[in-house]
């Protein structure tokens, strides 16, 4: 058995009148209802996964490296799929993460619309545990979560103030997830998974409109303070998953060390070529980044891109 | 002043969140993956139905054209000159439409 815990602490508040105060937010209740899905059933679990077609989720758009050019065919196929399994492990790592923030939205929204719709949301995020705990069983196993998406994820659920939970789950989260799948969904072929991605793709939708509908209410009725507040917990999500190297104990770690030590890749080897064509701008400015591509806008559609804000993502790259 | 509606492909995901708020303009037709405008808005009613799936759609796909008579002018804070996110313009006093079909 394996777990970890975190102190909480958020301030339950009941609502006593039932009527509809934000309509989008009751629509949304509406369409998030009648969108139901069964992971069990839904998805064509008796098509067997074949690895070849799967995909590395984690390389999109990237000509082969080198020293995957040197793996077998078969090493090669295995490394897509070891590395996809990763990726997919940390979805659903920030699927509990999300089930358990949405759990949280539900006491803390301070309207009922708000709290229906996020109360739909926490089933929408059980189903994708079981869908992702169950399909990435067919690539490899479950690996840990990464320090920054922990990292994250605890910071909304440890967060203060609503509109934190909201923007860091519904509309940085959310979004890039979002954004993710959409570029998973054009990698691979496996029906199997691009199943899961689409159902789940429209889950997530309904997702960042909720918190898009509610931010755009709630913002411009904050005082400055707790507005400044909340643009700096919004940068701050962003570089603790996007910008912050991978740490544990103080150290700089490899996520993928095991997947290389186990195929037989030489560590460095594999590091200097991905550090070096990291360092190359126009490469990094053609690869897919759901942070600058899907989450950044989001946050400039809600008003917390301020000129206060504005010039601190410029600097780590996150400005689209 | 009234506005033109245009899905973009690439930004589309055919989530249908736009088709349920404005289900008089926009459709995902069978087979396609993405959502497309059927009718641009003819009456204030599906002019505000679209504002709303334009402000409203996740991966601000959907975009909304001012239509002068004259000119097209650009919208705040896009970035791009002639097709623009609805934004937060809502025009007052129209009835929001109903999801339910």
């Amino acid at each position: 058995m394996s777990f970890e815990t975190i102190d909480t602490s958020v301030q339950a508040l009941w609502r006593f009148d039932y009527d509809s105060n934000i309509k989008q937010l009751r629509d949304l209740y509406e369409v998030a209802k009648k969108e139901q899905w069964n992971a069990a059933l839904d998805v064509p679990w008796d098509i067997p996964t074949d690895a070849a077609v799967v995909g590395d989720m984690s390389a999109p758009n990237v000509e082969p490296y080198d020293f995957v050019k040197a793996l077998t065919k078969d090493k090669q196929i295995e490394f897509a799929k070891r590395r996809s399994a990763h990726l997919l492990s940390n979805f659903l790592h920030g699927e509990q993460g999300a089930m358990m923030i949405c759990g949280q939205l539900v006491e803390v929204v301070p309207d009922m619309d708000g709290k229906l719709y996020a109360a739909t949301q926490v089933i929408d995020e059980a189903r994708h545990v079981e869908v992702f705990a169950r399909y990435i069983k067919r690539l490899d196993r479950v690996y840990p979560l990464m320090t920054g998406l922990k990292n994250l994820l605890n910071a909304v659920l440890q967060a203060d103030m609503w509109q934190m939970k909201c923007i860091g789950m519904q509309v940085i989260a959310e979004s890039i997830a979002m954004g993710s799948f959409k570029t998973m969904r054009a990698i691979t072929h496996d029906e199997v998974f691009k199943k899961i991605l689409e159902l789940t793709s429209q889950d997530e939708a309904r997702h960042v409109s909720y918190g898009l509908i509610y931010m755009k209410d709630a913002i411009p009725k904050m005082n400055e303070p707790d507005r400044d507040r909340l643009e700096d917990f919004a940068f701050a999500a962003m570089t603790m998953l996007a910008t912050t190297p991978q740490m544990e104990g103080g150290k700089r770690v490899d996520p993928f060390e095991q997947i290389y030590l186990e195929l037989g890749i030489d560590p460095a080897r594999a590091n200097s070529e991905i550090i070096s064509r990291m360092a190359d701008p126009e490469f990094v400015k053609a690869q897919p980044n759901p942070f600058r591509d899907y989450a950044y806008p989001q946050l400039e559609r809600v008003g917390l891109i301020t000129d206060r804000t504005r010039a601190k993502y410029r600097e780590v790259g996150l400005a689209a | 002043m009234s506005r033109r509606f245009e899905v973009i492909e690439e930004e589309c995901i055919g989530c249908s969140l736009c088709s349920e708020r404005a289900p008089g303009n926009l459709e995902i037709r069978s087979g396609s993956t993405t959502a497309q405008v059927f009718k641009q808005p003819e009456t204030p009613e599906e002019e505000e139905a679209c504002h709303e799936a334009s402000d409203y759609c996740p991966t601000g796909g959907l975009k909304a054209r001012s239509v002068d008579s004259a000119s097209t002018k650009p919208q705040a804070d896009t970035g791009s000159p002639a097709l623009a996110p609805a934004g937060d313009s809502k025009p007052a006093g129209i009835a929001p439409m109903k999801l339910e079909n």
